[in-house]
């Protein structure tokens, strides 16, 4: 018989998300590089690297900074040496389908050698060999793709290891990187302010963000202050990675038992396991189910972040018992604690044989939930 | 749960006791939802103190409030500890 009962917490009446919202609307705010410049100079972190410029007598010559020109494709030589390899079927999947538009294409970036005169390629072959092979296929409105004039930044100099460094730079090491949230904003916008509904997965996207906000869930930035906000979420990999209707199920279950906390990451793991598995098994997922995992999660851990930490430690003290040595945690290991420990405290609805013997030892008939913290367990006895 | 010390101008007499993954859910929710109410001192050891325009009473009443909105095992174990006296 289990006991652990669900009890209601009351709803806020209102959610301030719901105006906060960030996937809602455009903030219609534009800045200036003045605003840019005041934002910079109240930062500790900058002023700090300004110093150690002045204080070593560094100024910098603005005639170095790279230069633009359009350059005949035929005159751009590729040093193979610095550049990676052609990609085929990167090239080949760039033009694929109706998604191929001209206006996505960048520049090249090339050192131009001031004895010779010749551009040499840092980045962006990838670019220019779809252009010139489109143009040979008859895919542009030109003949010639060797006269073709192309857009190229470009700086002048001779130092080929400035060149590799440049393609180190271009191509990540030391650029910020976007983030998954602002893929997920930019796919968002596209549908929702642009109206644009061409590529099929930014409409998979914002209907996703869609079935969230049904449930009065929100995407939000890491370390954004809304972060801290019940509902919201930041773990856009997960939620992407999950189907509609495991997403629907996911947070209609939070909405409906944790509305008043943060959606933690083990919610996503968690009810992946919860369609597929039982899918697989072909067993029903059971409202009867998901309203004692709610009583279990609250009634022991409060949350599924203290879930998650209780299932860490049982993880680590299980491994050192059947191995010797601690697992490295992954969470793949939270749905199976979950239900194993469901099943210790009494749950009497069927749950599928691939979770509950999953990191099962036979020898010793344990499992991770064995190894749950003792004040945990001693509530089932 | 974390007390204000005598640099903050106010004390925090209060001990909670209880369930060890409800006290550590409290704690997480002060340091997070509630992060606007209390500023971190690192110098000395790293705690959480109220911020200035926080009442200790109106503190302790919303930490309550929670408590028993949420259903955690936790009771308050001393009222009057003086850490200044441990």
């Amino acid at each position: 018989m289990f006991k652990l009962k669900y009890q209601d917490v009351s709803r806020s009446p209102i959610n301030t998300m719901h105006n906060l919202n960030p996937l809602a609307r455009s903030s219609g705010k534009q800045a200036t590089y003045g605003d840019r410049v005041e934002q910079l100079e109240d930062s500790n972190l900058w002023q700090k690297s300004v110093r150690a410029h002045l204080a070593a007598g560094r100024t910098f010559d603005v005639n170095l900074i790279p230069l633009i020109a359009k350059v005949p494709l035929g005159e751009i030589i590729i040093d193979e040496d610095i550049q990676r390899r052609l990609e085929v079927k990167h090239c080949s999947n760039t033009i694929g389908g109706a998604k191929f538009d001209p206006r996505y294409l960048s520049a090249l970036i090339c050192a131009k050698s001031p004895t010779t005169g010749k551009y040499i390629s840092i980045d962006g072959q990838q670019s220019g060999s779809t252009v010139a092979s489109m143009v040979h296929a008859g895919l542009f409105n030109t003949d010639d793709w060797k006269t073709l004039e192309y857009p190229v930044q470009y700086v002048v100099t001779d130092d080929l290891s400035f060149a590799r460094k440049a393609f180190g730079i271009v191509n990540g090491k030391g650029k910020l990187k976007q983030s998954k949230y602002n893929e997920l904003r930019t796919a968002v916008f596209c549908i929702r302010i642009d109206g644009n509904t061409d590529d099929e997965d930014d409409v998979k996207l914002e209907r996703k963000v869609s079935i969230a906000e049904t449930h009065d869930c929100f995407a939000v930035e890491q370390h954004s202050g809304l972060a801290r906000k019940p509902g919201t979420f930041t773990h856009i990999s997960l939620f992407m990675a999950l189907s509609e209707s495991e997403l629907d199920m996911a947070f209609g279950w939070h909405n409906k038992y944790f509305h008043y906390e943060i959606v933690h990451n083990s919610l996503f793991p968690i009810f992946r396991a919860l369609t597929r598995d039982f899918e697989a098994a072909k067993i029903k997922v059971t409202d009867t189910l998901l309203e004692e995992i709610a009583g279990l999660i609250q009634n022991l851990f409060g949350d599924l972040e203290q879930f998650q930490n209780g299932a860490q430690s049982a993880v680590r003290q299980w491994s050192r018992a059947r191995y010797g040595y601690d697992v490295k945690w992954s969470d793949e290991y939270v749905a199976p604690v979950l239900l194993q420990l469901y099943k210790k405290m009494g749950g009497e609805e069927e749950i599928p044989l691939s979770l509950l013997e999953r990191f099962h030892d036979p020898k010793t008939n344990t499992n991770i939930a064995s190894f749950l913290d003792q004040e945990i367990l001693d509530l089932a006895a | 749960m974390a007390h204000a010390g005598p640099n903050s101008g106010i004390y925090f007499p209060v001990v909670l006791n209880g369930h060890t993954p409800h006290i550590k859910k409290l704690e997480s929710l002060i340091k997070t939802q509630w992060l606007d109410r209390t500023f971190i001192t690192r110098a000395g050891w790293k705690t959480e103190w109220l911020r200035e325009n926080e009442d200790t009473e109106a503190f302790l009443k919303d930490l309550m409030n929670v408590i028993i909105d949420r259903h955690y095992r936790i009771e308050i174990y001393i009222r009057d500890y003086d850490f200044l006296k441990r």
